[in-house]
């Protein structure tokens, strides 16, 4: 089955969500929005100046640094994290990849990563 | 300490420190290949690569021994291990040799280490005037499942 998926930039790394998690990218800053900050505790973050807000499906916003392009995969692209490293992980929100000809990308949850967030 | 009287093991350079592994842990030595960060992970997950298809976790050794992390240079190896149900890479710099020791000419880690390296070290093995430091990976794997 081919899924499609929003690639963005977030502290230099980019990550993907699936676009029916996405509704629309705003340019101005909402009112509230939630940051993936948390995610990138244990590196050094390099925050960006320009920031984007992704309006999701369930009303949420969340604050990335840049869209970069949207990819469709098919079942086959899409690998599992292994369980080993899902276990000693801090998130639930992060379990596949993207994998391209040429990167993995790793695929955020949005709706997992919202729960643990609030 | 392990129970056979003779070992072979696998020994390999990180930062001018010798370490070696039992090699029936050791499933394959891997070029470097690029290797993708994982958010939300522990410090010493440098991250996951991509193996023919299959994602593995590659560890940082010195930030699992509580040491300072690993500089990652394009000239490392991917050493990569499997014990009990954790299969996962270790960045290294050169794999130095494969040797076959008496498990009785193991010494004592050397006193200059810190408590909590000699919490996952069996013991040292001097070859060639090189100290090598032997790696308990049972403890190690240990080590990385309690992490979380």
């Amino acid at each position: 089955m081919s899924r499609s998926f929003l690639v963005f930039e977030k502290a230099q790394h980019e990550l993907a969500i699936d676009t029916v998690h996405v509704l629309r990218i705003l340019e101005d800053r909402p009112e509230l929005s939630i940051s993936l900050d948390p995610l990138f505790a244990s590196s050094s973050l390099v925050s960006s100046h320009r920031h984007y807000y992704l309006l999701l499906a369930n009303g949420s916003v969340l604050c990335i640094d840049e869209p970069k392009k949207i990819i469709n995969a098919d079942g086959a692209d899409i690998l599992r994290i292994p369980d080993t490293l899902q276990k000693i992980m801090y998130t639930k929100s992060i379990s596949q990849v993207l994998c391209t000809s040429d990167s993995i990308i790793i695929i955020l949850n949005p709706s997992i990563y919202l729960e643990e967030a609030i | 300490m392990i129970a056979e009287q003779k070992y072979e093991l696998v020994v390999f350079s990180l930062e001018s420190t010798f370490y070696a592994i039992e090699s029936r842990f050791v499933t394959a030595i891997r070029a470097h290949i690029k290797i993708t960060y994982v958010p939300g992970c522990p410090a010493f997950v440098l991250g996951v690569i991509n193996l023919n298809g299959s994602i593995e976790s590659v560890l940082d050794l010195k930030q699992l021994l509580t040491l300072n992390p690993s500089k990652v240079t394009q000239q490392q190896k991917i050493l990569l291990i499997s014990i009990g149900n954790l299969q996962t890479g270790f960045l290294i710099d050169t794999i130095e040799d494969i040797i076959t020791i008496d498990q009785q000419t193991v010494k004592p880690p050397l006193t200059s280490l810190s408590e909590t390296v000699k919490e996952f070290i069996d013991g040292s093995y001097v070859q060639d005037k090189r100290h090598i430091i032997i790696l308990n990976m049972k403890k190690l794997h240990q080590h990385i499942l309690e992490s979380s």
